[in-house]
């Protein structure tokens, strides 16, 4: 009588396991430590704001600094300074908008609860 | 040995079968990528704007085209800032002859809906432009709050067929509909593309129409005003409408430890100074919705009338951090920050 299972069977299997720890391990990050930052409404870097030490970014006449937890516009060259008066934001969802420099900032919020969007 | 001549066959069939699944697998997933959802950003009306487009091929490119025409509405027609607009020419010439009849259909309707408050008047601009709020703001002399009231009166707008007149020095400007506007025609021409549903975002204001996936009822946070941006002390399960929010906690000053808000009683041109802090509207209508949370910002629990009229809900959040909401929207409205206390009405 033939092994019910032969080694090939067993690399088949394995191989399986493999490749669905890996696709468990690149599912996409759920977590609120990740901000994107939006120049004319296309994404122009995402960073991670949970960083001991803070960095900066000038973008359209925009300063905006992250890290420790959290991201804020520190400046921008717009009259309104609605972005600056955002304050520092640290939630998930949290935004910040310089619609006159077209500049954004947003903690991503994945979460299966999360609002699909503010009114306010 | 009854079962050696299947285990062969199965053995045989294993690699075709693994082919099989794996494909199949990578198959399903591309078509459910192609329809799954798809966002785009884009500025309009001094606003971030978010579309997202589900349950249609090309969502991308779909929602491409909504922001466009969202931009176009506001560029071309709506914005009082923007020297290539209708209303800004309008506000320069004293009058204007508007051949496409966009911007007088648009006129009428916020007409309409101002004839039920008189507090509200679509020539907000000489009002706005004395107390420069987005400039840091200053407080105007009694004789200019006079003199702006008189200017922002909607006596002083004429339309006759495609010609629109502006008198005694009246401009206007749409920004109490703007946001809501757009946000309709965004939601409008989704619609048109064949998509199966939306969100449609324009700053505060929020248009949400068919089926949304997964997200199907929409979940939509209500700003928090005593919160940062983006906070929010509650949300509300939605299908099909629009939802607007006023409130004195974004754009306002400070002097002598007195908040002076953008938003405006047109009857004596001074900023709203009430116990209420922020009203949310839920509509079947963009400019409408808007409109109703600015009417009700102003007038307060009295304007809640006019919600009923109609059929809307609010949500009016109170300097005490109690809130009072429709009682239609008991059910579907879902406090997240207890430090609030809600009753319906």
């Amino acid at each position: 009588m033939k092994k019910l299972f032969t080694k090939w069977d067993f690399i088949i299997i394995l191989i399986c396991l493999c490749l669905s720890v890996l696709l468990f391990a690149l599912r996409p990050n759920e977590n609120g430590n990740e901000a994107v930052i939006r120049v004319d409404g296309k994404e122009y870097k995402t960073v991670d704001i949970n960083g001991a030490d803070t960095d900066e970014i000038t973008v359209n006449g925009v300063t905006v600094v992250y890290g420790g937890g959290e991201i804020y516009i520190k400046d921008s060259s717009c009259r309104d300074k609605i972005c600056v008066n955002a304050g520092h934001l640290s939630k998930k969802g949290q935004s910040a908008v310089c619609a006159p420099s077209r500049v954004s900032v947003e903690i991503k919020n994945n979460g299966k609860n999360a609002p699909r969007a503010v009114t306010g | 040995m009854p079962w050696g001549d299947e285990l062969k066959t199965v053995k045989k069939l294993l690699p075709i079968l693994c082919v099989s699944v794996i494909s199949a697998v990578f198959i399903f997933s591309f078509v459910k990528d192609m329809y799954s959802e798809k966002t785009q950003y884009g500025f309009a009306c001094g606003s971030e704007v978010k579309v997202t487009v589900f349950g249609t091929k090309d969502g991308e490119g779909k929602a491409k085209s909504a922001i466009d025409e969202i931009n176009r509405l506001d560029s071309i027609v709506l914005s009082d800032t923007l020297k290539t607009s209708a209303v800004f020419k309008l506000n320069e010439n004293g009058e204007y002859t508007d051949d496409s009849g966009e911007l007088v259909s648009y006129i009428n309707e916020c007409a309409d809906l101002i004839s039920n408050c008189g507090e509200m008047t679509l020539l907000s601009k000489p009002i706005s432009d004395i107390w420069n709020i987005s400039g840091g703001g200053s407080i105007p002399s009694d004789e200019e709050l006079a003199d702006a009231v008189k200017k922002a009166d909607m006596k002083n707008l004429s339309v006759s067929g495609n010609k629109i007149t502006l008198l005694n020095g009246g401009k206007m400007s749409f920004g109490a509909f703007g946001k809501g506007t757009v946000c309709e025609k965004g939601v409008n021409t989704l619609k048109n593309s064949g998509a199966k549903g939306g969100i449609v975002t324009v700053g505060g204001t929020v248009g949400v129409f068919g089926k949304c996936g997964k997200s199907d009822p929409v979940t939509v946070g209500v700003r928090d005003p005593f919160g940062g941006a983006g906070e929010y002390f509650a949300t509300v399960d939605v299908n099909d409408c629009y939802l607007s929010t006023s409130g004195d906690y974004e754009k306002y000053f400070e002097k002598d430890g007195k908040r002076y808000c953008h938003i405006f009683d047109a009857t004596t041109a001074l900023p709203v100074d009430s116990d209420i802090t922020s009203v949310t509207v839920i509509a079947n209508g963009g400019a409408l919705s808007d409109f109703l949370s600015t009417a009700i910002f102003i007038l307060g629990e009295d304007g809640l009338t006019l919600a009923e009229k109609y059929n809307a809900q609010c949500i009016i959040v109170k300097k005490d951090k109690s809130v009072i909401i429709s009682k239609e929207l008991e059910g579907s409205f879902k406090l997240t920050d207890s430090g609030f206390s809600v009753s319906a009405v």
